[in-house]
């Protein structure tokens, strides 16, 4: 029997300051974008939703 | 055994309302034409995951009833993928490698939202730490 060990995909979200960010955050860690949502943040004005398996995050962590 | 290429473009991957389904008098682009359009993903990753029929569309929705601030919830949304069709760049100069049209038919389901983590609170077990190293 073959165990599905595939690793699990995740949905979430990273603040930006732009939709712009959100594509260059795309392309840079090469993920997959679901939406941009607007957001009433202070700091930031939209949510990048993507939805990827789980990778090494670090990078994309400290990417501001 | 075949293996398989990486893509090194991504795709675009398009979801289109079958013809006159639920809603379509409504459902209108920023210019006002009526539209079947409905989302797109945009996917970069190398070998991206193609949706098959059966695939239903995320739902993405902000939260305003609780103190978060930006929350988003999701779940499984109402439009289930009927049919895919796909095309590949004719150019190399093109911004995707493929681009994918599946057309989805309205199943509503009953809604089961969950709150989307930020990115920090789901790789919480792999914050770096940042460790002074000696070369010799």
């Amino acid at each position: 029997m073959i165990e599905d060990d595939a690793p699990k995909k995740k949905i979430f979200r990273k603040p930006a300051v732009s939709r712009k960010y959100c594509e260059q955050m795309r392309d840079k860690y090469n993920l997959n974008l679901i939406d941009v949502e607007v957001t009433q943040d202070q700091t930031f004005k939209v949510n990048c939703v993507f939805y990827n398996e789980e990778f090494n995050f670090q990078e994309l962590w400290y990417d501001n | 055994m075949t293996t398989k290429k990486p893509n090194s473009r991504g795709v675009l991957i398009l979801f289109y309302a079958e013809s006159d389904e639920a809603g379509w008098e409504n459902r209108r682009n920023p210019l006002g034409t009526l539209t079947d359009y409905l989302k797109e993903h945009q996917n970069r990753q190398s070998y991206p995951e193609i949706p098959q029929p059966g695939y239903r569309l995320p739902q993405i929705k902000r939260n305003l009833t609780t103190d978060e601030p930006d929350r988003l919830d999701s779940r499984d949304g109402d439009w289930i993928v009927t049919r895919v069709h796909r095309y590949s760049a004719m150019s190399g100069n093109c911004e995707w490698e493929e681009t994918v049209i599946c057309y989805c038919q309205y199943q509503p389901v009953t809604p089961q939202w969950e709150r989307v983590p930020r990115l920090e609170e789901i790789s919480q077990e792999k914050k770096p730490e940042f460790v002074a190293t000696s070369s010799e």
